[in-house]
């Protein structure tokens, strides 16, 4: 049975044996060891200093905005690893297009090059958990994240994708990691045009005459909740 | 605007452009009065300078707040926010307050909410109710004229729900609200089941057109402004207006330090600093009027100071800088299983809320069933808004399945924005920090602050309150069990700071009387929200209007009597 193909569920299972197992002893331990897959990078925090050019100032043109008042920062590799991330967490399905079809992977180097504190926070946990993946997929696999095949990818990423480990496990710094870049990439590609489509946004058009409020089936679609809910108006 | 003012002959200096400063300007220019105008920020032009339509995706970082633009890319906030670049204050140790400003002329109305509800006889009397703060000078019978001609001028849309909170309009006065959306519709239906009711927000927005202002047409929020007027702010509508009589000049960039006064006790110049060359100017004045915004205002007074009033100007009572209120703030979301995956339609509207909760506890309250003296409301939030950076819908997984979570999900969300009364108390004020001057070398404020259980009890009622109304939509509050002290918002950070030149009966409590003139100088006016001797959780901009307007004409009128 090839690790790849193995459920979460049995991931997490093979995660709490390894924890049972660091309390046996020695030999114990090295048998268990010997199975790379369940080896964790040692996550090494950022020390990137701020980011020192000017913002866009308290008094900027808001009607022909510059959209990218100052230069990206990341390198081609980190770029291209948040490319590939950017595409699993929003890959293209039948309506609308993957991440990287619409710009994310440059808005979030525009975001992550901000000088200001709360993107320098995020760049910090950014660059630190790019550099996780790549080591991570080195002690699994012998080869750095990038040049590792899709499923090798996704088996790292299910461990840091869904539950949150308590905050001393090895996985919780790549969990935090992953959690920024998911909210970065969603909330890049939820605002482009795609995006909007995608959700189904109708707003900002000019509406002649009076609002016109909700439509019949928005208001039948409410009606039906109310009544499961025992709700009147 | 120019500095061609020193040719231009005037009765009145108004100091500030924004709400108060706009609405003295216009009643006095239209009562025949010549007024100079000083506003400390730039000239500021809505129609130029709003962006209308523009999507978030076009903007620096999909439009997020800022150190540089707290409120977002595109709030109608110049060289201002939470900090003033070269305009510091200070806090006491212990206490935390955040002081909004803008430097732009038609201040903070360029961005404002526009939520535009009336005091009632109940929130003018809570003194004479249950002894806690002070009473109005005034009572609500004798503002109500001057409501309906504030909301006419103004244009407000809303109704007269008939609800003991929300005083009616004469017939006529008010715009027709618009139609509330599925998200209120929801929260309404809830909240009725645990029999607290809702009513269209009353709001300065107009849904007709108005003089040279347009209607809104439902789009772009007003929080950059408007270009077409639709939602009222004075750079639009009353500084156009005083201007187009003759009567008014504006200078901007002007950063008024203090007043003087002579021997006598009559007000005779104000001192600006002009930004440009940064240099003092005085400008001699009959009659001044200071609408600088409460906390600028109490600032210049207590930095007139001199020798003969050692505690500033218009001081003799000590009351300038005190009983700083904010309104109580705290906000409650939570994720609505019942909204999900619901059709889609325009849900902009005029971009805030079409309902809301409006204090319906006066009752259970003088039955001495609550544990806190004073009332507080509902905003209501959620629907399909124009996404950026924040959206939500999932916090785990990826591909596939999380963008069909995360669009099942859009518009699921509802938020519920308390807003409550603060009584004054002794530990909440502002006085001159003398160990710190901003870059004009003028002292800046220092300000103490403390909420009182008063306040902590009314949040914790609304904190439970909120969770039942979403518990009963089947939603799930999206935060554990908060205390009051964990869930209020800090000082100031509602933007709502009043009373720091409070109006009132006695001349040994108050700074002003019921007019806004100054007790100790007759030819110095207070028009902000300075004035304000309580602060009710109706959102100060409506009243802090209507009292300028009533107390202009009452000015307008004793110029031309000649009594002042």
């Amino acid at each position: 049975m090839s690790a790849v193909s193995w459920t979460r569920r049995q991931w997490l299972n093979r995660l709490s044996l390894m924890a049972a197992a660091a309390g046996l002893p020695t030999p114990v331990v090295n048998a268990v060891s010997a199975e790379v897959e369940t080896m964790h990078a040692t996550w090494v925090a950022s020390n990137v200093a701020a980011i020192e050019v000017p913002g866009y100032g308290r008094d900027p043109n808001l009607v022909q905005p510059i959209a990218e008042p100052w230069p990206r920062t990341l390198t081609p590799d980190q770029l291209a690893l948040v490319e590939v991330l950017s595409d699993i967490l929003i890959p293209a399905d039948e309506s609308s297009p993957a991440a990287s079809e619409v710009g994310v992977p440059a808005v979030v180097d525009h975001w992550l090059s901000a000088p200001y504190p709360l993107q320098h926070r995020h760049r910090l946990v950014v660059l630190a958990g790019l550099d996780w993946l790549q080591e991570q997929s080195m002690v699994r696999f012998k080869k750095k994240f990038a040049q590792s095949d899709a499923s090798q990818k996704l088996e790292i990423v299910d461990e840091i994708a869904f539950e949150w480990p308590p905050q001393d496990h090895p996985l919780y710094q790549p969990t935090v990691f992953f959690d920024l870049l998911r909210r970065l990439v969603a909330g890049a590609y939820y605002s482009s045009p795609a995006g909007l489509q995608a959700l189904g946004y109708q707003g900002n058009v000019p509406i002649a005459g009076d609002y016109p409020g909700p439509t019949k089936a928005a208001l039948e679609h409410l009606n039906q909740q109310m009544d499961k809910l025992g709700l009147s108006l | 605007m120019g500095h061609n003012y020193r040719d231009f002959a005037y009765d009145v200096i108004v100091v500030g452009s924004g709400a108060g400063g706009g609405m003295a300007a216009h009643t006095l220019t239209a009562a025949g009065h010549r007024v100079l105008m000083l506003e400390a920020g730039r000239d500021y032009d809505p129609v130029a300078e709003t962006p209308m339509f523009q999507m978030n995706h076009e903007a620096p970082l999909r439009g997020a707040g800022t150190p540089d633009k707290d409120f977002g890319f595109y709030d109608a906030t110049v060289d201002g926010g939470w900090s003033v670049p070269g305009e510091p204050y200070t806090t006491a140790p212990g206490s935390e307050f955040l002081w909004w400003r803008s430097r732009m002329l038609g201040g903070r109305t360029n961005h404002w909410g526009r939520f535009s509800l009336r005091f009632s006889e109940h929130d003018f009397k809570g003194y004479s109710r249950d002894g806690l703060g002070a009473d109005w000078p005034m009572n609500y019978d004798d503002l109500a004229p001057w409501y309906d001609r504030t909301e006419a001028l103004v244009g407000v849309c809303g109704n007269n729900p008939g609800l003991d909170d929300m005083p009616d309009s004469s017939p006529g006065v008010l715009q027709p609200a618009p139609p509330p959306r599925v998200p209120e519709l929801l929260i309404s239906a809830a909240a009725k089941k645990l029999g607290i009711p809702t009513a269209p927000m009353r709001r300065a927005v107009l849904t007709r057109p108005l003089d040279n202002r347009q209607a809104c047409f439902y789009a772009t929020p007003c929080g950059r402004g408007c270009s077409i007027g639709a939602a009222f702010q004075t750079t639009t509508s009353l500084l156009p207006m005083a201007l187009a009589t003759g009567r008014m000049k504006i200078i901007t960039d002007a950063m008024v330090c203090s007043v003087s006064v002579d021997v006598n006790g009559r007000l005779n110049s104000v001192v600006f600093i002009d930004r440009h060359s940064r240099r003092k100017v005085r400008l001699s004045a009959r009659v001044v009027v200071l609408a600088a915004s409460a906390c600028e205002t109490a600032r210049i007074l207590l930095n007139s100071r001199t020798n003969t009033f050692p505690a500033g100007v218009a001081n003799s009572s000590g009351q300038v800088g005190r009983n700083l209120m904010d309104s109580t703030g705290a906000n409650i979301s939570g994720h609505v299983p019942a909204l999900e995956g619901r059709p889609r339609y325009n849900e902009d509207g005029h971009t805030a809320n079409h309902l809301f909760i409006p204090w319906w506890g006066h009752q259970a309250q003088a039955r001495g069933e609550l544990n806190f003296p004073r009332g507080y409301h509902f905003e209501l939030g959620g629907g399909f808004s124009p996404p950026g950076m924040g959206i939500r819908g999932s916090d785990s997984g990826y591909g596939r399945s999380l963008k069909q979570r995360i669009q099942q999900k859009y518009g699921a969300g509802v938020g519920l924005a308390l807003r409550g009364e603060m009584l004054p108390n002794a530990n909440s004020y502002m006085e001159i920090d003398e160990r710190v001057k901003d870059q004009w070398g003028i002292p800046v404020v220092k300000f103490h602050w403390r909420w009182s259980a008063h306040e902590l009890n009314q949040v914790a009622h609304g904190l439970k309150t909120a969770r039942q109304i979403i518990e009963t939509m089947g939603g799930q509050v999206g935060m554990p069990d908060q205390s009051a002290e964990a869930a209020i918002k800090k000082g100031g950070e509602i933007i709502h700071e009043v009373g720091t030149t409070r109006m009132g009966i006695d001349h040994r409590e108050s700074v002003t009387n019921q007019w806004g003139q100054t007790w100790d100088v007759e030819n110095l006016f207070v028009m902000d929200g300075g004035v304000f001797a309580s602060n009710p959780h109706k959102n100060c901009t409506l009243t802090l209007m209507t009292l300028a307007m009533r107390n202009a004409d009452w000015l307008a009128r004793a110029m031309h009597r000649r009594t002042l």
